[in-house]
């Protein structure tokens, strides 16, 4: 279950193969601060629109922690909605599968709720809850509807993908439809699911960051409005490196996870 | 009239039976649809909300027909900016993946990058982009494309790295040199993957232009909503959301198709 990005990694043969696969990429990012500077010396770009790698570690090394802490308090709605969202979506995902008329029910709903860009939802969440709610607010909405889908679409295809064989088995051997679903075909969906928590880990990112920069009160995404305010163009890329680094930090415990629940996969 | 039970060969059914099955097909559907209905009609009644916050579904069916106009210009701006940024976004993807593939180097140096930035969202850069680009055309096609750059680039990438390689060998066996090759050869075969990312790539540029449009434009449905809040015009704000679902609709489905047009011959291998 490896996403596009995973499937594209550069195959490692031999030790020299190896090495080079860490080298080559610290290479090109040394390229690209030393471009970097370059441009900024040639072209005479104003601070405001480029400022150098030099000034963006400085805001690293002495906001750091004040970035963090913001990261952090984002950090808290991401995973909330991420965890209402995601089982949310699994259970959707349960009854699509295993209920005609549940699916036909909502189905087509739930393709259009898909693909309708799901940031046009937040003046409506607004005037519901307002800014000030705890929950459920519109932050949490936003980013549980992108956490839903991924989880939806991959506990779908991994129900639908067990053996016809396992399921009859059991039943042939007196288990309920309701044993055959928790015995056989849950654990068989399992690799499917957690790869959508993977998916649904990122979009949750999106939908928390865009509110807060949409709507700004707390949380990271606020601060880099802040710093666009005034035009503090080097925090704001000192922010996206925070974010990513949470970001990547987030998808690798995952794929921890998600590998040491697979093993037998 | 004849009853044949007997026929093992079912003849279709003449064209208004068809539509009949169709429609009751979708029985549950509209259940759905109608429940939904009925229930906000019920809430609207005797919940005495203010229309501010749930207004009544024919003053939002009122809206829909009094702003066409508003709505159709909204939709088509969007629509301009959604194809420019993909077309831009998606080539400048695609002629780099080209690029990055034939550079062993940069194709094991660009991995973690790709990876770093498939975790940031975009939206994240909104505000950069508004310092660089300002808050014309250009921010929402850049927004567009960005997305779209990254899908296509990652596609255009697995593609092309998972040919079948007895197709690169028959190449070899007819002497094709590497033009020859991409052209016959390596790009018919990564075109499903490609494919795959420019019907994901329009539907997030369209999600995408909205957002940016939220932030800060005129133009466009992500600014009709906002505006539609600033006026307290929640009936609007319904109607603005029910327009961009039928674009989002359109858009996927066009895209799927293409997809399905553009690769006809091919069998996905169950995975």
């Amino acid at each position: 279950m490896a996403s596009a990005t995973e499937q594209i990694a550069p195959q490692a043969v031999g030790r020299v193969e190896r090495l080079r696969k860490v080298i080559d990429p610290i290479i090109l990012a040394v390229l690209i601060l030393l471009g970097w500077e370059l441009m900024i010396w040639i072209f005479k770009f104003h601070p405001v629109v480029l400022p150098p790698p030099s000034r963006v570690w400085t805001i690293l090394s002495t906001q750091g922690d004040f970035l963090v802490e913001h990261m952090l308090v984002s950090l808290k709605t991401i995973v909330k909605g991420f965890t209402y969202g995601t089982f949310l979506g699994w259970l959707a995902g349960i009854f699509i599968t295993y209920s005609r008329t549940v699916r036909k029910a909502i189905q087509p709903i739930l393709v259009v709720l898909f693909v309708v860009p799901k940031s046009i939802f937040l003046p409506l969440l607004i005037l519901w809850w307002g800014v000030g709610s705890d929950f459920p607010n519109h932050k949490i909405v936003i980013t549980m509807l992108l956490a839903f889908f991924p989880v939806t679409e991959n506990t779908i295809a991994g129900l639908s993908g067990v053996d016809r064989e396992m399921v009859e088995l059991t039943h042939s051997l007196g288990g309920s439809s309701f044993l055959t679903i928790r015995k056989i075909a849950l654990p068989f969906s399992l690799p499917f699911v957690l790869a959508g928590l993977r998916i649904a880990m990122t979009e949750a990112f999106i939908g928390t960051l865009f509110v807060e920069i949409l709507v700004p009160n707390k949380g990271i995404g606020s601060r880099i409005v802040d710093a666009q305010d005034v035009s503090n163009t080097q925090f704001i890329i000192a922010a996206i490196m925070v974010i990513a680094v949470f970001g990547l930090t987030a998808y690798f415990l995952l794929q921890w996870i998600e590998r040491r629940l697979t093993k037998w996969y | 009239m004849v009853l044949r039970n007997d026929s093992a060969v079912k003849t279709p059914p003449s064209w208004p039976m068809a539509l009949l099955r169709r429609a009751w097909d979708t029985k549950e559907l509209l259940f759905t649809l109608v429940a939904i209905l009925i229930v906000w009609t019920l809430l609207v009644r005797t919940g005495n909300f203010h229309p501010i916050v749930l207004p009544s579904p024919q003053s939002v069916l009122g809206s829909l027909i009094g702003n066409a106009p508003d709505l159709a210009e909204a939709t088509l701006v969007s629509f301009f900016e959604m194809l420019l940024g993909f077309a831009l976004g998606g080539s400048a993807g695609f002629v780099l993946a080209v690029g990055i593939f034939y550079s062993p180097f940069l194709l094991r140096a660009v991995y973690p990058f790709l990876f770093g930035f498939r975790v940031v969202p975009k939206v994240a850069f909104l505000p950069l982009f508004l310092v660089w680009f300002g808050i014309g055309l250009t921010v929402k096609v850049v927004m567009a494309g960005t997305a779209v750059f990254f899908l296509i680039l990652v596609q255009t990438l697995l593609g092309l790295s998972t040919v079948d390689p007895s197709l690169v060998e028959l190449g070899k066996s007819l002497k094709m040199n590497e033009r020859l090759m991409l052209r016959w050869i390596r790009l018919p075969a990564a075109l499903p993957a490609i494919m795959v990312g420019a019907k994901l790539g329009i539907t997030y540029a369209l999600t995408n232009v909205v957002v940016a449009e939220m932030f800060t434009s005129t133009k466009g449905l992500g600014s009709l909503v906002v505006r539609a809040r600033q006026h307290a015009r929640t009936d609007l704000i319904i109607a603005v959301i029910i327009v961009t679902a039928a674009a989002g609709l359109i858009v996927y489905l066009t895209g799927r198709a293409v997809e399905k047009r553009a690769t006809f011959w091919y069998i996905e291998e169950p995975t």
